[in-house]
């Protein structure tokens, strides 16, 4: 077991928590689209899966993680940073379009 | 200096005190953001009562919302939902940045609002929302129902105003 590992990958593990909770944060305090809450469950599943790594840098028994399970994991975790971004891109384009007809009609509403 | 004014009005003088309000300022351009009846209905209603609604430009929050159709038209935007609270305030923001000349800001109103959206959201937006509008110069008026005068929010509102009306 080398310590270094595991005091790294816990600490990984803690901060993974934390920006989970930061971005649940950020979600209260905007409230732009439900689906961002897949990127903080991304957030949440890569804590466990650094967990799990944790527990195998210590050896312990009770996990006994298979590469399968490990890429399950992997692959959770890229899907819903996909949805995440993906939701919070359409809200960006809306804003972008918003805006652009605000111009558009401002200028005719000027006429 | 801009004045933020929160007007209190029963439910059954609803229409009625918002045109009053609306023709009291027909000198200025208006920016009238409705989460309460469509675009549509409102002009309508507009043009019956003679009011011109050549200087008001509207963000229409409710139309889309209640599945109304909504065309290209001419001095309106719509947004999605009156949850979409970002979307709304952008809009505002550009309209009255783009918008030259004498100008206020109408809010109709913070009780729809409120159906909507949680009251500590409505107090983040419409202070953030205020305070824009106070940094821009631009008065801003804002409706409320008489029956949610009680509700904290409205009186956290009252508190960031600098008149209260009726009520």
């Amino acid at each position: 077991m080398d310590i270094i590992n595991v005091i790294l990958g816990s600490l990984a593990a803690i901060f993974q928590f934390v920006a989970a909770y930061f971005g649940y944060r950020i979600y209260k305090f905007n409230r732009l689209n439900k689906w961002w809450l897949a990127l903080v469950l991304a957030f949440i599943v890569q804590g466990i899966r650094r967990i799990f790594t944790v527990f195998e840098d210590v050896g312990s028994p009770l996990i006994a993680s298979s590469a399968i399970f490990d890429r399950t994991l992997m692959f959770i975790i890229s899907l819903l940073i996909v949805v995440g971004l993906w939701a919070m891109m359409k809200n960006f384009e809306n804003f972008e379009v918003i805006t652009g007809k605000i111009s558009e009609k401002v200028k005719r509403f000027k006429k | 200096m801009s004045k933020i004014i929160l007007n209190v009005i029963k439910p059954e003088k609803y229409f009625e005190e918002v045109s009053k309000i609306i023709k009291k300022q027909s000198s200025k351009n208006i920016i009238y953001i409705t989460t309460n009846k469509p675009y549509s209905f409102i002009v309508n209603s507009f043009k019956k009562n003679k009011i011109n609604t050549d200087k008001i430009f509207f963000i229409d929050c409710i139309s889309k919302q209640i599945k109304e159709k909504t065309n290209d038209e001419g001095n309106c935007v719509f947004i999605q939902s009156p949850q979409d609270l970002t979307t709304i305030s952008i809009a505002a923001n550009e309209a009255i940045k783009k918008i030259s000349g004498n100008k206020i800001l109408f809010l109709d109103s913070l009780s729809v609002l409120l159906v909507y959206n949680d009251s500590n959201t409505i107090g983040k937006f419409s202070n953030f929302l205020l305070n824009k509008m106070r940094a821009s110069d631009v008065d801003t008026i804002m409706l409320a129902l008489e029956s949610d005068a009680d509700k904290n929010i409205i009186k956290q509102i009252e508190s960031f105003s600098d008149e209260v009306k009726g009520g």
